[in-house]
């Protein structure tokens, strides 16, 4: 934590994810400098590859010709331990000091000149979200201020000897000690009170969803969907074009036709899910950066070791309702590769991402309580069984929990809005060309009678298991191409009153547990091979088919 | 020998012994040694033990709580 805003505070861009939780970067991201290639390592707090992460901030760190090395101010000791290692390398480094604003504010004062003393390499003091002591940073490097560690502090070998030798270090450059804001330690106790804990997140998610069903998709998305785009854009862009087209011949129904690049693509991306997006986008970041994160997962260990994760699966889980593609990823955080093939599964089978999830929480507040209920109970049911067999089938162990929990803090506001920015950004470029070859494949499909033949062939599944409507079957194909674009057919199928109660509330369970759509499938390809993967893609159509024909004979 | 999951709240204590390499390696360098004195902060029921060393807070789930040994910080 902390690392990425140094980071993106050298380059003067934003290019790393910023959030205060470790984990956040697990992959290397690179940018240049002064003719230097820099490369930015997941933050760790050791050499010795006990997992992903570690493995890949240790191939980059042996490769690497010099190292910057961002020590944590608050945390020192702690720091200095993976100094000492980096250091018995003989590679030429570079020490910031990070944090120091925060290092201040809790009344911690350093002494950077003696680490400079003891370790005969330059400590530069800094604050990477305020900019301060950077330029002296980006003075040094140009000049190659990188200088190779004292040999009298490589020496020690053993980790217990690398420790007490950090903790001297540690005593000698800690001037004063400082103290955690009573406030912010208090508050982040209440979280782990297990009276108070569990109301106090229940509230927060009940608050999460008031917002997102009532606020966002009933009066925010009302206007955006049917008045601007689905009113104004729409009259102007068929007005303009309805002269100069056929609306019955191809061309005329790729454009302007139901499901037309012109109308359908800008109609949901813009009108639907933009407003959508960026609510959930800003959610999720609000609950990156406030430290929340690591003490729901102290929350939720408990209900994970029973399918065989521990609490700190709880990250990539709820990031994956951001984007289950970005999770499958963020796995690598998990201990065991038992650990991540079960939280791939769960990911790909029960989690709805941000769109599907924004509309289904959308779409879900035009239920009835009762429905809700069997909705909800359904993917919890899907997720409890999904995970509890597999711990059961998977041979071998998973690791414990043993987490580090970061100070909670009130988020930056301009450090939200940048990240909300970012990935609404990522998204509309990542779907809007899925979404435009979804407008073309089904377009085609609609002009040559391939969809009336698809409702036919698929009837049985659609009209007798599911007992929806026949033209659901057009959201499934919509939904293998992206899930997001399913989603969107979903609601304005809704908005169209196609759906009673009991129907929406099937809809709404296949569409949750519908396969993942294909840039997680490549993923997950990559990340757990393709067996694993094919296995995980086949049990979702199965968990989808039979939780919604379950749920179709329960409520009729 | 008493447990982690045996410390009271608010109760001082030091750890003697980690079973599992892998966490006294990560304990070792966040700076928990047989002479650190900690906290125990909070007890989930049936879940995690958290307690605090220096500013740090870390959360222990119950299964690995179990089997670390601890004893009384004057001890």
């Amino acid at each position: 934590m902390g690392k990425s805003v140094f980071f993106n505070a050298l380059m003067g861009s934003y290019r790393a994810d910023v959030s205060n939780f470790p984990g956040t970067t697990v992959e290397l991201t690179q940018g240049s400098f002064q003719g230097f290639r820099i490369v930015d390592t997941p933050g760790v707090t050791g050499l010795s590859a006990d997992n992903e992460e570690e493995r890949v901030a240790k191939q980059a760190v042996f490769e690497a010709d010099r190292i910057l090395n961002v020590v944590d101010a608050v945390n020192l000791k702690r720091d200095l331990f993976l100094t000492l290692q980096l250091a018995q390398l003989g590679k030429p480094m570079l020490i910031a000091l990070n944090l120091m604003d925060d290092a201040a504010r809790q009344g911690l004062t350093l002494d950077g000149k003696a680490l400079e003393n003891q370790l005969g390499v330059a400590v530069i003091p800094t604050s990477g979200r305020r900019g301060t002591g950077m330029d002296r940073v980006k003075t040094m490097i140009a000049k190659d201020g990188f200088s190779i560690p004292k040999p009298s502090t490589v020496h020690a070998p053993s980790s217990r000897e690398l420790r007490l030798e950090a903790d001297r270090l540690a005593a000698l450059a800690i001037k004063r000690p400082g103290q955690r804001s009573s406030l912010s330690g208090r508050l982040g106790r209440a979280f782990l009170n297990p009276v108070l804990g569990l109301p106090l997140l229940t509230l927060m998610l009940t608050g999460i969803f008031l917002v997102f069903g009532k606020v966002l998709a009933q009066t925010v998305v009302g206007f955006t969907q049917t008045v601007v785009m689905g009113t104004w854009y729409f009259n102007w862009i068929t007005g303009l074009l309805y002269p100069l087209l056929d609306p019955d011949s191809l061309m005329g129904g790729l454009l302007i036709g139901e499901y037309g690049i012109l109308t359908m693509v800008p109609i949901y991306l813009l009108g639907l899910l933009l407003p959508l997006v960026t609510g959930f986008y800003f959610l999720i970041s609000l609950l990156e950066d406030s430290g929340l994160l690591p003490r729901m997962a102290v929350l939720s260990d408990r209900l994970f070791t029973r399918f065989g994760l521990n609490g700190k699966a709880i990250i990539p889980t709820l990031l994956g309702f951001g984007c289950v593609t970005m999770a499958l990823v963020t796995t690598r955080i998990l201990g065991s590769k038992r650990e991540r093939l079960i939280a791939s599964a769960l990911l790909c089978i029960a989690i709805p991402c941000s769109a599907q999830f924004a509309i289904i929480l959308a779409a879900a507040s035009f239920l009835t309580l009762p429905y809700l209920i069997v909705y909800s109970g359904a993917i919890a049911l899907i997720f409890f069984v999904t995970g509890s067999l597999l711990n059961l089938l998977l041979p071998g162990a998973s690791t414990d929990l043993f987490l580090t929990l970061p100070p909670l803090r009130l988020p930056a506001g301009g450090n939200l809005i940048k990240k909300t920015a970012r990935k609404t950004r990522q998204f509309l470029c990542d779907t809007g060309f899925m979404f435009l070859l979804g407008s073309l494949i089904i377009t085609v499909l609609n002009h040559t009678g391939g969809f009336t033949a698809l409702h036919r062939l698929l009837s049985p599944l659609t009209q007798t298991l599911l007992g929806l409507p026949r033209e659901t079957a057009a959201l499934f194909v919509m939904s293998i191409i992206k899930r997001d674009l399913g989603a969107a057919g979903l609601y304005s199928m809704m908005q169209q009153g196609l759906f009673t109660q009991p129907q929406l509330t099937v809809a709404l369970i296949v569409m949750t547990l519908f396969v993942p759509c294909f840039a997680s499938l490549f993923v997950l390809w990559k990340e757990q091979g393709p067996a694993a993967a094919v296995l995980i893609w086949l049990g979702s159509f199965l968990a989808a088919f039979t939780a919604g024909g379950a749920a179709s004979l329960f409520l009729r | 020998m008493k447990t982690l999951t045996q410390v009271q709240k608010g109760k001082w204590f030091k750890i003697r012994f980690i079973p599992d390499e892998r966490i006294a390696r990560q304990a070792i360098r966040i700076g928990i040694t047989e002479h650190s004195v900690l906290l125990c902060l909070a007890k989930l029921p049936g879940g995690p033990v958290v307690f605090q060393l220096g500013i740090q807070e870390i959360a222990v789930g119950r299964r690995l709580a179990a089997r670390i040994e601890v004893s009384s910080s004057w001890a």
